[in-house]
């Protein structure tokens, strides 16, 4: 009989655990001054990697310990239970959540577009997306993708709300295109291969298809955003509170980390060749990388009203006054 | 009789249970990644019920079948070639077992440069993880037939497709079906790991969309319907098996209570 209640009382106990498990969230962070980060493997990564090198965080009695996650909502997942304190995601992953009524707040900017971007001949001099099609399918503009496939990394995220936007703006219907999720590598093959009309890349693989002589189409991301912020260091809504001074040394060695990295480009650069593990020569040739100094909530209220102009929101996401952390 | 009317109770009670203390648990959460369960079966109903089952659930169903039965059929022939004729044994057990020991879902990427990343690839990626189990399990099964059996089909002189068809096969069966409910689970997480590349058609996709959207009852809802699925698909498998098997069941019941 006792083994029966235990039984039970283990099922139910589980059933609180999975149910109640965001109770615990920051729980034993403390004061330790211990981090972990969530990065997701990529080129604009190099600054937070300097940073932790040359001692900005240490400065600040900071350990920072990071950690690659699969995509942004994973992270932002693990933010949320308190697997990760910190953790990296552009804009829109971020309001996704948030129109979810997860609990999040941005502490830093992690990449982004400088200065100017929205008067630039070429914007694709310093976006890091692209969108191709294959070379003679005689797709010459992004309207011209209405009812065709298109390959993106992720759905709803980055890649193909920019393109969703970028065929808008060119007049077409962004709702009648097929959108398929592809790796980039199998998207450059497909796109080769004609299985696919167009590829929404990033670098080095965008790249790699303008070497091929695939029609570049647009820069969605430049184009989308402007300048500013779109990668953003993200943590869940009660991390700062209950850990002000974490917060704020963060913030202010990743700033420092930030103004390093845009200063020392070539260092930048190796960094980012080390830590992807591409060539550095592909990464030269590619768009330049640029890290901000502050997250301007205008900025991301404007991502907000696209997202519901293209439909990926019903209703624009309410933001607080405190979505960006004050760290005076 | 007393002691399988209590089994009854407690296997429908059990899960009544859990999903009772559930419903009560979560009614009152506010945590967008375990929202209310009474909010996932809103949503299921909304989703599945049958919004999107023409447009997902069917094409992952027909995926599953075709997938399954082409390694069924596949599984035991190969089975049966491999254990009757012993240099293709020889020549290629231990291979399987290699092939065998390879996560199917890595395969995928692979199939995805090979033949694309349509419905075919879904297929394909079903029915090459699906064999396996299968066709090790008709080998096995094949081997270990009775030896008495064999002289007795020499005896009477069977011609050699009424000793396979007639006496190797049904005395292989069991463990034929064995396999088969395992390529069947197999073939179940191939269909949903196959929907992760590719069109976002199909229960696998929309449930990984949900995630990737914070769409948790969504993601929850996908969930729920993949276990009713994989629940159903079982208990057909257990309905069909006891039909074919019905002389191998009586037998093992006669065998018990002598």
């Amino acid at each position: 009989m006792n083994k029966r209640i235990l039984a039970l009382g283990s099922v139910l106990a589980l059933g609180a655990a999975l149910t109640g498990c965001g109770a615990d969230e920051g729980a034993g962070e403390g004061d330790t001054s211990k981090l972990t980060v969530g990065t997701i493997g990529i080129g604009s990564d190099a600054a937070i990697a300097l940073g932790i090198e040359r001692g900005y965080f240490a400065d600040e009695g900071l350990e920072i310990e990071t950690s690659v996650v699969a995509n942004p909502p994973a992270g932002i997942a693990a933010a949320q239970s308190g697997q990760l304190d910190i953790t990296y995601t552009p804009s829109i992953p971020l309001l996704n959540g948030l129109s979810q009524g997860v609990d999040l707040q941005i502490l830093a900017a992690a990449d982004g577009y400088p200065d100017g971007t929205a008067e630039l001949e070429d914007p694709s001099q310093v976006d890091d997306t692209g969108l191709f099609a294959a070379a003679g399918n005689g797709i010459e503009t992004p309207a011209d993708l209405e009812g065709k496939s298109v390959s993106v990394p992720a759905r709803n995220a980055q890649l193909e709300v920019t393109i969703a936007k970028a065929i808008l703006d060119d007049g077409g219907d962004p709702g009648t295109v097929n959108w398929m999720v592809l790796d980039p590598a199998s998207a450059l093959q497909s796109l080769e291969q004609g299985r696919i009309d167009a590829a929404g890349l990033v670098a080095p693989f965008s790249n790699t298809a303008a070497d091929d002589g695939h029609t570049h189409l647009s820069a969605p991301g430049a184009e989308f955003f402007g300048d500013g912020a779109i990668g953003l260091w993200v943590a869940s809504g009660t991390f700062a509170e209950e850990n002000p001074e974490a917060a704020a040394g963060f913030v202010r060695a990743i700033y420092k980390a930030n103004a390093y990295a845009n200063e020392n480009l070539d260092e930048a650069i190796d960094k980012s060749a080390e830590l992807t593990q591409v060539d550095r020569a592909v990464i030269e040739a590619g768009a330049d990388s640029y890290w901000p100094d502050e997250v301007d909530p205008a900025d991301i209220e404007a991502v907000n009203a696209s997202l519901v102009e293209l439909g990926y929101l019903e209703t624009e996401v309410e933001l607080d006054d405190d979505l960006v952390y004050d760290a005076q | 009789m007393k002691r399988r009317a209590l089994n009854t109770v407690l296997g429908v009670g059990a899960p009544v249970a859990v999903i009772a203390a559930w419903w009560i648990v979560s009614a009152g959460s506010t945590n967008a990644f375990f929202p209310p369960l009474a909010t996932i079966m809103e949503r299921f109903q909304a989703l599945w019920l049958f919004d999107r089952f023409a447009s997902d659930v069917l094409p992952s169903l027909r995926n599953l079948g075709i997938g399954y039965a082409i390694a069924v059929v596949v599984g035991v022939v190969l089975g049966f070639v491999i254990a009757t004729v012993p240099v293709l044994r020889a020549m290629f057990e231990p291979a399987l077992h290699f092939i065998r020991g390879i996560p199917p879902v890595a395969l995928i990427p692979i199939l995805i440069t090979l033949i694309g990343f349509g419905q075919e690839m879904r297929v394909t990626s079903i029915v090459l993880a699906a064999t396996f189990p299968t066709m090790i399990s008709t080998i096995d099964g094949i081997r270990a037939v009775d030896t008495g059996l064999r002289d007795v089909c020499s005896v009477y002189r069977l011609r050699k497709h009424e000793r396979l068809l007639r006496v190797y096969l049904p005395a292989a069966g069991p463990q034929i079906a064995a396999g088969m409910q395992v390529s069947l689970q197999i073939g179940f997480i191939v269909m949903i790991a196959s929907e992760m590349l590719g069109s976002s058609q199909g229960i696998g996709a929309m449930t990984l969309l949900a995630q990737q959207s914070f769409l948790a009852a969504d993601m929850w809802a996908g969930i729920l319907l993949l276990g009713f699925l994989g629940f159903a698909a079982n208990i057909l498998f257990e309905a069909a098996r006891s039909r074919v098997l019905a002389w191998y069941i009586g037998s093992k019941r006669q065998e018990r209570a002598a």
